[in-house]
């Protein structure tokens, strides 16, 4: 098939791919009567998660194995001045200590290299300690001498901004805040020139962690000049197996990734981190297996985060509610080193129909760990500014926020000029509205409710890159027996790829679920770019699909010569390969497998994109909280979440997807936040009772629904990404809804019970002033 | 952790033999707060002495007065004593506020009153603060929204106990036994401020341990209630809370004892606000005067403020509830 460029859009990032065109099916449009695809059906591996059968990274044990530990900065910013590993050698059962001293040095984006004289944020790695033991390592790490001289450093945004450059590249030699990045549509000043009502806001939005209940880490076996094995917890081990060969140069072939079950990632697992490499490294050096996971505190100190940002956002609309200006400025906390997700100019460019737009972004350095996408990266962050600012303009307006929304709906993609192949917000807007009780329970006056303890309702909305593309590639191979193995290095996070994946092969082959068995993982399967960005569905489906089309064309040549008809008159269905227009001349597909004398593959690729559609995913969600506004305490009664995700491939776990985003966004909005000791540079949060995820105690009742839209124009198997978008909506509605049952804006995340308390008294001292 | 030794003794009378011999040890109810700070190296005893086994401190003795709690009763058996909780509701308010159910599966009584505090500089490997030995409280420049408003001195961690304002409330008197001697303090003495010594929060020393809390049967009309604030709505700590008990005759609060939680290192009882309701017909204004009277003295730190208005409204709440009132 010929070969075409692309454009993937993937977290907001929109890159070229050179890809082979796929084999044309025939779209599984609205009305396709499937037999597996769009059923209920939990998760394949559900049991053995829950059971504990489930082995992860951690569990893997091999003879002779050492574990490993990191000997880490108790400064934010500090030049190594000496290392003395000689009593912690001297401990029993220690077997070796690796630093910049005794290594040479490798390069590692974007810290420089796995090793730094310079230690850039508290927690860095000065050195690793290998032991025999795990009980060991605690005190033999504390046992290594590391000297420091310390120097200057700033963990503080505030600091940041204010401090003068001549400080600033004392701390980085890029100074501390970078050039702002632009983006511009049409002409701002007229924009607002053209208002009649302009409302403007400041929001900071915190840093939070991915807390994946897996740690980070990995198992590196390295038989020097043979192969280099890695158990991981990986969301990309085709990405980790290319970068862990070129760390190390060697060739990609002699790299192996593994991964069976994985216990979360979030964006926090898309890369090549170090422990991949000092695990790798310990294990050529000592000839062992390495076993290297963080602790609890080193996976708040030592792993990325979703950015903080102090947003600043100014609306200009005409009376009746027509946008004519949106403008966003953004401080984007990157940590000590850049990386990507930190423009979250995205959404005021998308979201709602407005013909001037401008943005300015600007990344900020500190010391502290850098960032990584997380769920939803920018858009999450953004639609707190966007959302409130509009309900804000709503307020002012004298206007429903819902139809203020409404009647500024967006038809096109503003940015390409290309129309959406499904957009599904309308219907998201009407359910959620209406699911929430939006006429009798939103209060026309904010704050109305009388007593101490007051109830409101707010919404909010999403939009996120959702089409997926290449590259993603699978085989379907057809056992001896009949059964199935679809095999992909795709990863299965826990959110269920496994399952899906194997319904949409077993639909295509017409063989029951229970014979198809996912096998993912690995780096040596067709690769798959990654399980990030709401990729995977749209991406693997297709792929996945024409695997088994192609496979089941080999069926189809091998039974038809059996039954002595054309291929081309033959079906299979429930495991039967059948003439369509004679249903009595049959033979079961394991019966045909069993004739077969070569192993039946078929190859199956995502091909290119439509380039003349934007394919997004939509939704909107709405909260009723309660209020106490003499404790600060938010109740999050019920919310109820409507996401357009084209098919459903299972709509459990679509709405397995919907409940997860939200009970994470719900904390987002609430309790959890990075804090870092200003003083020292020191963060205090590094346990999880002091870093608050929310419970399930805490989560409200979710009403889940699913916005059907099926979307053939976006692939054949009609279903868009849907794993981050129910985490975008979630802490802008919590936010509007406190707004709506106080009167008074908390625009500094998370709304905690002492800045819900703080806030009420300042409105309640300016109101008495 | 430092490297220790172990006993679990099955009589009270080797367990405090062990206590006295020389040597530092510490005591394990469940384990759920010692385990975690000898991994932290807060605590390093070169002798841990299990008590899970020592029956006689997990007695119950609800029939006579005082009723006697065993501080190695769990959680969960307070709160499946139906004669207790029936005595004292208080209590039932408290216990069932604690952690979490497997937390209260497995924590006890004596752990709840001598647990150290959550100040996460305390808790923190990253930092030796003042209490821990070193020189600085770093709270007082620092992160402190949950820090004290209260009694801080130096040191301003707030105690962290659910049980202790309650049974205070209910003036309970602490049992200390040591190989050498029995005594009885009111369970108010037993708790100490910076103001004391900032190293401890209890008046315990090396060889002693808390066997048991006696509390005096309730007075007819004697109403308790304690209500605690916090973030999440399980496993944490109070920001501020407030346990109330009353004597009532009628609407008229013949006594009154207010101790407030989440506030300052110790359990902090306010005579202000109990002279605030004493011999006083309960309304919404005498809740609110008791209130204000409670924090007259309140010093807020730079992020704690909140917890001035917090604890006022708890307060209220609790003398209104206290007193037999609906509160919305």
């Amino acid at each position: 098939m010929p070969w075409v460029k692309t454009q993937v859009t993937t977290e907001g990032i929109t890159t070229e791919v050179l890809v082979e065109t796929e084999v044309s099916l025939p779209a599984w449009g609205p009305d396709a009567k499937l037999d597996i695809v769009g059923q209920r059906i939990p998760k394949v591996d559900a049991r053995y998660r829950v059971t504990g059968a489930a082995q992860y990274m951690f569990d893997k044990q091999l003879p002779g194995m050492l574990w490993a530990k990191a000997v880490r900065s108790p400064y934010p910013h500090a030049r190594i001045t000496g290392i003395d590993a000689s009593a912690a050698l001297k401990m029993p059962g220690v077997v070796d200590v690796i630093h910049i001293q005794n290594t040479a040095p490798i390069a590692y984006a974007p810290n420089g290299h796995v090793f730094n004289q310079e230690m850039s944020f508290v927690g860095d790695i000065a050195a690793v300690v290998a032991a025999e033991d795990p009980r060991i390592l605690p005190d033999a790490v504390r046992a290594v001498n590391v000297t420091y001289e310390q120097l200057p450093f700033v963990t503080d945004l505030q600091q940041a901004i204010a401090m003068d450059p001549a400080t600033a590249k004392q701390i980085f030699p890029q100074g501390v805040l970078a050039p702002t990045a632009v983006a511009d549509r049409g002409d701002i000043n007229a924009g607002f020139a053209a208002a009649d009502v302009t409302v403007e806001a400041t929001y900071l939005t915190q840093v939070v962690h991915h807390t994946t209940m897996e740690p980070h880490g990995c198992v590196a076996h390295w038989i020097d000049g043979y192969e280099l094995h890695v158990w991981d917890t990986t969301q990309s081990a085709y990405g980790t197996q290319q970068a862990l060969a070129k760390t190390f140069q060697i060739p990609d072939s002699q790299v192996f990734i593994w991964m069976d079950f994985m216990g979360g990632g979030f964006g926090s697992k898309t890369n090549l981190w170090r422990y991949h490499v000092l695990a790798s490294l310990l294990s050529k050096r000592t000839g062992k297996p390495v076993h290297y996971v963080n602790d609890r505190r080193e996976e708040l100190l030592d792993t990325p985060h979703r950015p903080m940002h102090q947003q600043t956002w100014r609306l200009g609309a005409t009376k009746d509610g027509q946008l004519t200006a949106i403008e966003m400025k953004s401080y984007d906390v990157a940590g000590a080193f850049n990386g990507m997700f930190t423009n979250i100019s995205a959404v005021a460019l998308q979201l709602y129909k407005c013909p001037n737009v401008h943005t300015a972004d600007k990344t900020v350095f500190l010391n502290l760990h850098q960032l990584s996408a997380m769920r939803g990266p920018a858009n999450t962050e953004a639609m707190v500014g966007m959302e409130a600012t509009m309900d804000l303009l709503a307020s002012k307006l004298n206007m429903d926020p819902v139809q203020l929304r409404k009647l500024n709906y967006a038809t096109l993609d503003q940015t390409t000029n290309h129309p959406y192949s499904t957009k599904g917000l309308m219907d998201a807007y009407n359910y959620v509205t209406q699911a929430i009780g939006w006429q009798t329970n939103r209060k026309t006056t904010p704050g109305s409710d009388p007593g101490p303890k007051k109830r409101g309702v707010g919404i909010g909305s999403q939009i996120w890159a959702a089409a997926g593309g290449p590259p993603s590639n699978a085989e379907v191979a057809i056992q001896a027996d009949g059964s199935i193995t679809v095999r992909s290095s795709v990863a299965d996070l826990g959110e269920g790829p496994k399952t899906i994946l194997s319904m949409v092969v077993a639909e295509e082959l017409g063989v029951p679920l229970e014979v198809v068995n996912a096998d993912f993982g690995h780096s040596d399967y067709p690769w798959d770019l990654g399980t990030f960005g709401s990729r995977v569905t749209p991406s693997m489906a297709p792929a996945v699909r024409q695997a088994a089309y192609q496979a089941k064309q080999e069926i189809f040549t091998i039974a038809a010569s059996e039954l002595g008809v054309d291929p081309s008159q033959l079906e299979c269905k429930k495991g039967v390969v059948f003439v369509t227009s004679d249903p009595t001349k049959s033979i079961p597909f394991a019966q045909v497998a069993a004739l077969s004398s070569h192993t039946i593959i078929g190859n199956g690729w995502r091909g290119p994109n439509n380039p003349n559609y934007t394919t997004e995913s939509f939704g909107a969600q709405a909260a009723e909280v309660e209020v106490d506004t003499e404790t600060g305490v938010v109740t999050l009664l019920n919310l109820a979440a409507a996401h357009d995700c084209g098919r459903a491939i299972n709509p459990m776990l679509v709405e397995s997807q919907i409940h997860g985003g939200v009970d994470m966004a719900a904390g987002y909005g609430r309790f959890e936040e990075q804090v870092v000791d200003q003083r020292t540079g020191i963060p205090v949060t590094t346990n999880l009772f002091d870093y608050k995820i929310e419970t399930a105690v805490d989560e409200p009742v979710i009403d889940a629904h699913i916005v059907e839209n099926v979307d053939t124009i976006a692939n054949n198997t009609g279903a868009k990404g849907m794993a981050e978008p129910p985490t975008m909506p979630t802490a802008p509605s919590i936010m509007n809804a406190v707004y709506n049952a106080t009167g008074v804006w908390v625009r500094d995340m998370p709304l905690s019970p002492e800045r819900v308390l703080r806030a009420l008294k300042a409105a309640q001292s300016q109101q008495s002033a | 952790m430092r490297a220790f030794t172990y006993a679990a003794p099955t009589d009270l009378s080797s367990a405090l033999t062990r206590l006295a011999e020389p040597g530092t040890h510490s005591v394990m109810g469940g384990g759920t707060d010692l385990v975690n700070s000898m991994k932290s190296y807060i605590e390093t005893p070169a002798d841990v002495v299990d008590l899970q086994g020592v029956q006689e401190l997990q007695t119950l003795e609800t029939s006579g007065d005082p009723v006697r709690i065993g501080v190695g009763l769990k959680l969960v058996d307070l709160l499946a004593s139906q004669p207790l909780m029936k005595l004292f509701p208080i209590l039932n308010d408290a216990a069932s506020v604690v952690a979490t159910p497997q937390l209260r599966n497995v924590g006890t009584v004596g752990g709840n009153l001598c647990q150290r505090p959550r100040c996460w500089y305390f808790r923190s490997v990253d930092f030796n603060c003042l209490r821990k030995g070193g020189t600085e409280c770093y709270a007082i420049l620092g992160e402190n929204r949950f820090n004290a408003i209260l009694g801080g001195l130096g040191c301003f961690m707030v105690h962290p106990s659910d049980l202790a304002p309650a049974l205070i409330a209910l003036n309970a008197q602490a049992v200390i036994g040591s190989a050498s001697a029995t005594r009885s303090i009111p369970l108010e003495s037993f708790f100490i401020g910076p103001d004391v010594d900032v190293h401890r929060e209890n008046v315990l020393v090396p060889g002693e341990m808390i066997v048991r809390v006696d509390v005096p049967r309730p007075a007819s009309g004697q109403r308790g209630v304690y209500l605690k604030s916090r973030g999440r709505q399980t496993w944490d700590f109070a920001t501020t809370a407030a346990a109330v008990s009353l004597v009532m005759s009628g609407s008229t609060c013949t006594s009154a004892r207010v101790v407030l939680g989440g506030v300052a290192p110790k359990p902090w009882r306010s005579p202000d606000a109990e002279a605030a309701l004493q011999g006083k017909s309960i309304t919404p204004a005498v809740a609110a005067q008791a209130a204000a009277a409670a924090v007259k003295l309140a010093r807020p730190m730079q992020y704690n403020a909140y917890k001035i208005d917090q604890v006022q409204a708890l307060i209220q709440r609790a003398v209104l509830q206290a007193a037999g009132q609906e509160v919305s």
